[in-house]
Formats: C-alpha cells, structure tokens, sequence
C-alpha cells in the first residue's frame, strides 16, 4: 500500500538529494586541511548543524511573539515543532564537536566558550519542551512555552557575549561576514548549509502535518461532544 | 453562532455587562462558540448549563480575567478598568491560608484602590454581617469550606462592585448563609446593582434571578424570564433537560424581556495606583513570611549546607581556597535564591491567589515587581548571614578593597531575584515545578554567573594576580543582564499571569 501520494515524496527526494551532494562537496571536492588533515571535514556538519539551530530558534522566536500577539494558536503549533527540529539539530552540533574535539584537542569535552554556548542553549531548549510537556492542560502550555521562548532567545547573545570574553580554543575561520577558508572549502561549506536547511524545512513540514492530524482528530471528537 | 438579543441598544450605557460572539478556544477544546449575553443595571442572570458546558469560562472572560479570541466583551457603565467595578466568585476562593481573614480582606481591598483604613473597616463590616467576626483573626486554613465561601462572598463584596460574577456561591453554604445571599441579591438588585450567577442550584438561581441563561457545549440554546419557574424547580429540571440534550447548533429560543433600571452615563471607577499595588502584594508576601518563615529559612539553610559541605571537602587549613572561593559563594547564593524564591509563586497555587490578584484592577508588572520586592528582602536577609560565614568557615580574608566583591554581589542578586521570580512563576503552572525551576533558571543564569564570579574575584584574589580594570567588562555584562531581565517581565507576565487565572 503506498502511503504517500508522488507529491508528497518529491520534497523528500529532493532533501536526500541535497545532503547527497552535500557529501560528495565535503569528502570527495573540498581538499584536506593543511593541519588537521581528513578529520576537518567534520566541521561541514558541525557547522552546518549549528547555523541550522541557530535559523530554527529564530524561527520559535519569531512564532512564539506572534502568538503571544494573538496572532493564532497556528502559531504555537510552528514554534514547538521549530523547537524540536532545532534542539535536534543542536544535538548533532554537539555530538560532532565533541568528536572533533576529542581527535584535534584529545578531549571529548572542553568548557571551550563555544561549546558552552550551545550546551547551554540546548539546555534553554530542552527546557522548552519540558515546560510543554509539565504544563497543565493546553492553555498554560502554549503560554509559558511562548514566553519561555522569548526569553531563551533574548538570553543567546547575552550568553554568547559572556563566553566570547573568555578565551577561546575555537579555530577563528569566521570572524564577522569574512570567512579565511580555501574557496573550495567555503563552497563546501555554503553547499552542506543549504542542505541541512532543506532537511530542517523538511522536518518542520512533515511535524507540523503530524500536529495538523492530530488536532483534526481532537475536532472530530470535540464534534461528537453534544 | 448562536445569536441572542434581548434589548434593544440604543442606549450605550444601558448595560453592565455585554458579551457579543464571544469564542474562547482552551487549547485544542473549543470552550465557548460565539456567546451573546448582556447584564442591564438592577438585574440578576442566573446561567445554567451542564458540566463544561463553558458557564465558568464565560464568567472569567466576563470578569476581564480571560482574554476571547474572538468577539467582544464590554462594561458600558463603567469607565476605566472595569475589574474595579467587577466583583467576582471563582471556585476557589483566592486566600492565603497563612493570613487571617481580616488580613485577607484588607488585603483584596487594598487591591481594588482601597486606603488601608477603608479597607480593615469594610473588611470589619462584612465578616461581622458574615457572622464570622468571631474568627476574623484566624488563618483562613482552618475555615470549614462553608466557611471559606461566605469568606470568599465577602471578598467580592470588600470595593461594593456594580456587578457580581458569582460561580456557584451557594455551594458548601448551610441553609442560614445561603439564605443569606439570596437576600444580598436582591436587596443588590433593588439598589441597581448587577449580578450574573452560575449554579446547578435551580431553585436558589431561580429565586433571585430575573432572567436565566441556558448554556450547552459553549453555545446559548435558550434565554428566559426566570418568575414562571421560580418555586417550580421540578418543572425547570424537566425544561432544563430538554434544552441542553446534545443536538446540532440550532436558534436560540428567546423568551420575553424583562424590563429593567439603566445608567444614563457610565461611572468612574479606578484600581489602585502601580506603586500601591506592587507594596501592597510585597507587604503580603513579607506578612506571609513572617507567619511562615519558609523563604529565609530556606536561603539561609541551604547557604549553611554549603558552606559546611565545601568546608569539609576542600580543608581550608591545607589549601588556599581564594581562587574558587567566589565561585562557590555565588553558587550556593544563586541555588539557595532559586530554592527560596522558586515558592514565591507555587504557594499561591493553593487557593488561586494568583488568579484573585489578576482579577483585581491592577497592572500584571506591579504583582511582578511587587513579588520581586518581596523576594529582594528575604534574599538580602540570607546574604546578611550567608556572606560573613562563607568568609569564616573557608578561611578567606574579607578583601580590603571589597568595591567590586560588593558590586558583583549587588548586579548579581538582582538579576537572580528577577529571573527566580520568573522562572518560579512559570514552573509554578507545571506539574513538578519545583524540579522544573532551576532546570528552566539555571541556563537561563549562566551569564550572570560568570560574570559575577569574574568581577568578585578581582577582589578577592587581588589585583596583584589580576590585570586592574578586567571587571569592568564584567560588570558591563551584569548591567546589561540585570537591565533585561527586569524589563522584560512588564511585558511578558501579563500572559504568565493569563494562566493563572
């Protein structure tokens, strides 16, 4: 039985397809680095994983303001699932900085600032969804979860802010809008971002339709109340 | 939507209170589906309905307290905040069990704009009409729960509202109390004043009301004169039972009007000003202290634990603790800050404090703010304590140039009191929010701790080990943080505060 009209495969497909020439960008086109050799080529999804996560909060900032301002429960749905695909997507950042961390500085962790950063903000993250699932019944979680979101969201630059006073072991390829990379390396680099965000998109959509039917089921019993 | 309409409009300040195509959606439940309802001066409504059939939601949206997400809810009689005009009934009966019930009283009086006199002497009136003068001075946690309604009618009555919004008042009432308050109703009721009552008590309802409501799975299925069924509640049951049978959405039946007083121009009416409102919950909130003593003993413990923990574990005689000496004060201060104040909010969950302060005609920031005066004192208390011992038993000097130790403790504790105190008001709406709390404040905090730490150890350790001036960006940090998380919450609590009521 096939489950899913042509369609609706295509996005799919197209996602696959993306994060495919996305390895073939990061293990076959980018040359090895000069210092760390093979093991560099990590950073095409660490990075990538963490500007992702970084888009994906924007977007539960965003979402969330918009529904405190009334703006529609529709709202709310968008913030909690953009929150999901970006605390997955800050956990790949930091599972492959910590893999990366233990073959360049022999280390599985380091309270290196960046790395702090994004733990803590995985935490702020994680907190989210703890708020959505402790909250008692829907109204209070679709509203402290909204104000939760704002408030995480303001605390990032502070927190960023904070660790970038301290020093830092992070190799300094992008400073600002300049990146010091080989062009082949920056491409790379740009070709992995824009497949992860495709995969990010992808996973929204295919959550929020998930949220969708499961509402669409709560109505047709809410139909049958009286 | 059901569409109701029983006057004619034309006087734009004929009503108390009007409710037009009102939708409230409770998350993935559909509470209320277009109501229309209006209240006229010297006019009682009783509203009947099944078990969520949305009678207590229509009262909060009426009461100011629940925002609809459709329609329009309006008080043509009153202008200004019409919440100082609203006296209200909820199912729970908004007190402090620690508090007496005159303090009680006072206390919700002193939130409708009332001068403190005013207040105990209105307060001293009601119970003694209540017949509960004898027990004005106890904690209101060893009321009977007929006592604690006629308590709570009271509280609706402390500012003489134009209209009562009264959710189930006869429940838990002996025969004498709610006799009672039919009697209030209607004497209310000749004097002009408003009342919409919500009951499964036919025939109470029905005595006193003029007009009943019929109200079904959200929606209005009939309105009528209430004096053809009044000492006939079999023969209402039997009407009552017809209605709200499940059906489709269909007309509201309408029944005759009836005629009522009006207000030719809308009264002025004012809640109490921001700075009275914010020391009026801070008094509270120290009063409760005072009686419970949980906050600051909770602080100063917890400090102590940890002081004698790091004590044993680090031997001060055999090492030089300066260097983590900061970093373990400001622990301990920010987990026992997170410890005390995290039950500034749960403990009004009780009984629906935090609901009774969000129906009352004041600003949401000025709770806020007023929680966290509140949280300020115990916290300034423990550190009071706390510091000196920390000193004494880690066997650190206290420094000789304590500007920035002092300054760091200072930016430092006021971002913690207002992050505490919201966390504490988020995680009290969650279930486990007492484990959800420094979950939800702790990340949320990290700067402040770092930044804390930093610039008291240039203090501490000296400035021999550390370049002079490398605290002022610290402390740059520690404003910034403090300026937006003391700001934020005026605008952002009004919605934490919509959960609760």
């Amino acid at each position: 039985m096939t489950l899913l009209r042509w369609s609706e495969k295509v996005p799919g497909v197209v996602v696959y397809g993306a994060l495919l020439v996305g390895l073939f960008f990061a293990f076959i086109y980018a040359p090895p680095e000069a210092y760390m050799g093979q093991v560099y080529r990590i950073m095409y999804f660490h990075i990538s994983a963490a500007w992702t996560c970084l888009a994906a909060y924007t977007v539960v900032f965003v979402a969330s303001l918009a529904y405190l301002l009334g703006k529609g429960d529709h709202w709310d749905l968008l913030a909690h699932c953009a929150a999901e695909v970006g605390l997955f997507f800050t956990s790949i950042t930091l599972i492959s900085g910590s893999i990366w961390g233990r073959a360049v500085w022999l280390v599985w962790w380091t309270w290196e600032p960046l790395l702090t950063a994004t733990l803590i903000l995985w935490l702020l993250y994680a907190g989210y969804l703890l708020i959505r699932s402790a909250a008692q019944g829907d109204p209070a979680r679709m509203r402290l979860s909204a104000v939760w979101a704002v408030l995480s969201y303001i605390d990032v630059p502070i927190i960023v802010l904070s660790v970038g006073m301290m020093q830092g072991l992070h190799p300094h390829t992008i400073e600002g809008f300049q990146i010091n990379m080989d062009p082949r390396m920056t491409l790379s680099l740009f070709i992995n971002y824009a497949a992860f965000l495709l995969l990010a998109l992808f996973l929204l959509g295919r959550r929020v339709r998930l949220e969708k039917t499961a509402e669409s089921v709560a109505r047709l019993k809410e139909r049958f109340r009286f | 939507m059901s569409s109701v309409s029983l006057r004619a409009s034309g006087d734009a300040a004929a009503s108390r209170l009007e409710i037009t195509g009102v939708r409230v959606r409770l998350g993935k439940t559909l509470a209320l589906a277009g109501v229309d309802l209006d209240v006229a001066p010297g006019e009682v409504v009783a509203l009947f309905g099944p078990n969520g059939a949305g009678k207590s939601t229509l009262l909060r949206v009426a009461a100011g307290m629940l925002r609809p997400q459709d329609g329009r809810v309006r008080w043509p009689a009153v202008a200004g905040d019409p919440r100082a005009a609203i006296g209200y009934v909820g199912h729970h009966t908004f007190f402090s069990d620690a508090l007496s019930a005159r303090e009680n009283l006072t206390f919700f009086g002193r939130m409708y704009g009332m001068s403190r006199a005013a207040a105990a002497a209105r307060a001293g009136t009601l119970l003694r009409e209540e017949g509960l003068l004898l027990f004005a001075e106890e904690p209101v946690g060893g009321f009977s729960r007929g006592m604690q309604q006629r308590l709570a009618i009271c509280r609706a009555l402390m500012h003489e509202p134009d209209l009562l919004l009264l959710d189930e008042p006869w429940s838990g009432l002996d025969a004498d109390a709610g006799a009672r308050l039919s009697a209030r109703l209607m004497a209310r009721r000749a004097a002009g004043g408003a009342a919409l009552v919500c009951s499964h008590d036919f025939e109470a309802a029905l005595a006193v009301a003029d007009r009943y409501v019929l109200l079904a799975a959200g929606r209005v299925r009939e309105v009528g004169v209430a004096a053809p069924f009044r000492g006939r509640p079999q023969a209402f049951a039997e009407r009552y039972r017809e209605m709200v049978r499940p059906r489709r959405p269909a007309a509201v039946t309408v029944r005759p009007e009836v005629v009522t007083g009006r207000v030719a121009t809308p009264r002025p009416v004012a809640g109490p000003r921001w700075g009275a409102a914010c020391l009026t919950v801070a008094g509270r909130d120290l009063l409760l202290e005072l009686r419970g003593r949980e906050n600051v003993a909770a602080l100063g413990v917890f400090g102590l634990l940890v002081a004698t923990m790091f004590g044993f574990a680090f031997d001060p005689l055999g090492q030089d603790l300066r260097p983590v000496f900061t970093g373990v004060l400001l622990i301990a201060l920010l987990f026992a800050g997170l410890l005390g104040m995290g039950r500034s909010f749960a403990r009004e969950l009780g009984n629906d404090a935090l609901a009774g302060m969000a129906a009352a005609p004041c600003a949401p920031s000025a709770i806020f703010y007023g929680k966290c005066l509140a949280n300020a004192a115990f916290l300034v208390a423990a550190e009071v304590v706390l510091v000196p011992i920390f000193f004494m038993l880690l066997l650190v000097h206290f420094p000789a140039h304590p500007g920035a130790f002092l300054l760091a403790l200072g930016l430092g504790s006021v971002g913690l009191i207002a992050v505490a105190s919201l966390t504490g008001a988020i995680a009290a709406h969650t279930r486990a929010g007492e484990v959800l709390q420094p979950l939800l404040a702790l990340p949320l905090l990290s700067p402040l701790l770092v930044a804390a730490v930093r610039l008291a150890e240039t203090s501490v350790v000296g400035a021999s080990t550390l370049a002079v001036g490398s605290g002022t960006p610290w402390a740059g940090l520690l404003i910034a943080f403090d300026l937006v998380y003391l700001t934020l919450p005026a605008f952002l609590f009004d919605f934490v505060l919509e959960v609760s009521a």
